[in-house]
């Protein structure tokens, strides 16, 4: 039973994080390409030459489809190598195997989001733009999202630690003593994610404008969509923390990895893939980075 | 309310900012006690320094355009609309324009008037008279 489960839920996570959503991706950068090219939309591409522009956008899809398969191919091969007694099943090292192919899955993507940043930055170095406009109101959290939710964050944070600290029990992270070393970096890491959730979102309220081009309604719908994921995020740590700490507490270590591969395959789902979901292109004014 | 400014202007863009805040009030854009963006955002949002925003923050405080309250913030000031219309740079520029004619009717030159102007700026005229 453990096996089929193991099974299913590893081929799950293959093709969630590795085959459909670098697709989506795939799909979402041809769209882009075909429907706004660089000749006539050059603010798109930073100004640059459009026969330039337009090669390293297709290098970099080549790269990030490339990558994504041959890493799917390298999950059904440890899969297959799991199968061959190599690597046993339920042994307790399912979740060192998943904890390193998950990170593993997650570098295209990461690659995908520095092409981005890199791409934002050359835009607005070349930003050529003379009449510049900004609304003359203050933006606050609760314009994007619900202040309610962002406490209800806090406060599962702290419940999480509390749990943690002072609920002892069989599980592996539940044997850590108040204040020792242990305790001290679970605790620190974990808040040290909260504080960089709470980072980014600030950067994306106050701080400079990622796209230079882009319009208020679109930056708008963009930071909401933001701040939205950080507080899905926010909210799936500590949930995950917890029901691990609990599942410890029910003695079921078999099925901690079906736990950390469904909070991965959560992340990706709620993280790059709502973005594709909500943020979708047709909804984009693209005109903003045509010539003129 | 949007405000907007030209980097490629030869007027300064404080000197913009500060136009542009006090047409949003004299049309009613913004309303006494109403919230400002912070300094930041401003400078963010327009791509411009942060000490530029501060500059022309400084002077609409001046004029009573606008107030700081500590941390919650800048908000328009309770008789911003009347004091809007108030402008010092032109009041300056007038007083200005009589006194150096009347100097001039009295035959100071040019270089002379520079001087002076520039020793009672940089208070050299009141160390001088006091020595």
């Amino acid at each position: 039973m453990t096996t089929i489960i193991f099974v299913m839920v590893f081929l799950t996570q293959i093709y969630v994080i590795s085959v459909y959503y670098p697709m989506k991706f795939v799909r979402r950068i041809e769209h882009v390409l075909l429907n706004y090219p660089a000749s006539e939309y050059p603010k798109l591409y930073a100004n640059q030459d459009p026969v330039i522009a337009s090669a390293n956008a297709q290098k970099g899809k080549v790269i990030f489809r490339n990558l994504s398969l041959a890493i799917a191919l390298l999950g059904l091969i440890i899969l297959g190598l799991n199968f061959a007694t190599v690597l046993p099943i339920g042994e307790g090292n399912d979740v060192e195997q998943h904890a390193f192919f998950y990170l593993l899955q997650m570098l295209p993507y990461i690659l995908l989001e520095l092409s981005e940043f890199k791409q934002m930055s050359r835009m607005r170095a070349s930003l050529e733009k003379t009449n510049r406009s900004a609304e003359l109101q203050p933006r606050t959290l609760s314009n994007y999202v619900s202040p309610v939710l962002v406490i209800l964050a806090g406060v599962l944070h702290v419940t999480w630690i509390v749990f943690f600290l002072f609920v002892k029990g069989d599980g592996d992270l539940m044997n850590a003593d108040l204040w020792d070393s242990k305790a001290v970096f679970v605790v620190g890491f974990t808040t040290l994610a909260q504080v960089l959730f709470i980072t980014i979102a600030m950067w994306h309220l106050f701080g400079r404008k990622f796209d230079p081009y882009l319009s208020d309604e679109d930056r708008f719908a963009r930071t909401k969509l933001i701040l939205q994921i950080l507080l899905i995020a926010s909210f799936g740590i500590s949930i995950f923390l917890s029901t691990s700490l609990l599942m410890g507490q029910l003695g079921w270590h078999q099925y901690r990895f079906v736990m950390i591969s469904a909070y991965l395959q959560f992340a990706i789902i709620f993280g790059p893939g709502m973005m594709l979901r909500r943020h979708k292109l047709e909804d984009i004014d693209f005109s903003v980075y045509r010539v003129g | 309310m949007r405000i907007s400014i030209n980097v490629d202007e030869d007027i300064p863009l404080f000197q913009q900012l500060v136009e542009q805040v006090k047409q949003a009030v004299m049309s009613g854009g913004v309303r006494p006690g109403d919230a400002l963006p912070s300094i930041r955002q401003l400078a963010n949002d327009l791509d411009i320094n942060n000490k530029t925003v501060a500059k022309a923050y400084r002077m609409l405080e001046r004029d009573n355009v606008i107030e700081t309250k500590g941390y919650r913030g800048t908000f328009v000031h309770p008789e911003a609309k009347s004091n809007a219309v108030v402008d010092l740079t032109g009041w300056v520029q007038s007083e200005l324009t009589q006194l150096v004619k009347k100097l001039k009717d009295a035959g100071i030159t040019d270089s002379e008037i520079r001087i002076a102007f520039g020793d009672v700026m940089n208070d050299r005229a009141i160390i001088g008279a006091t020595k």
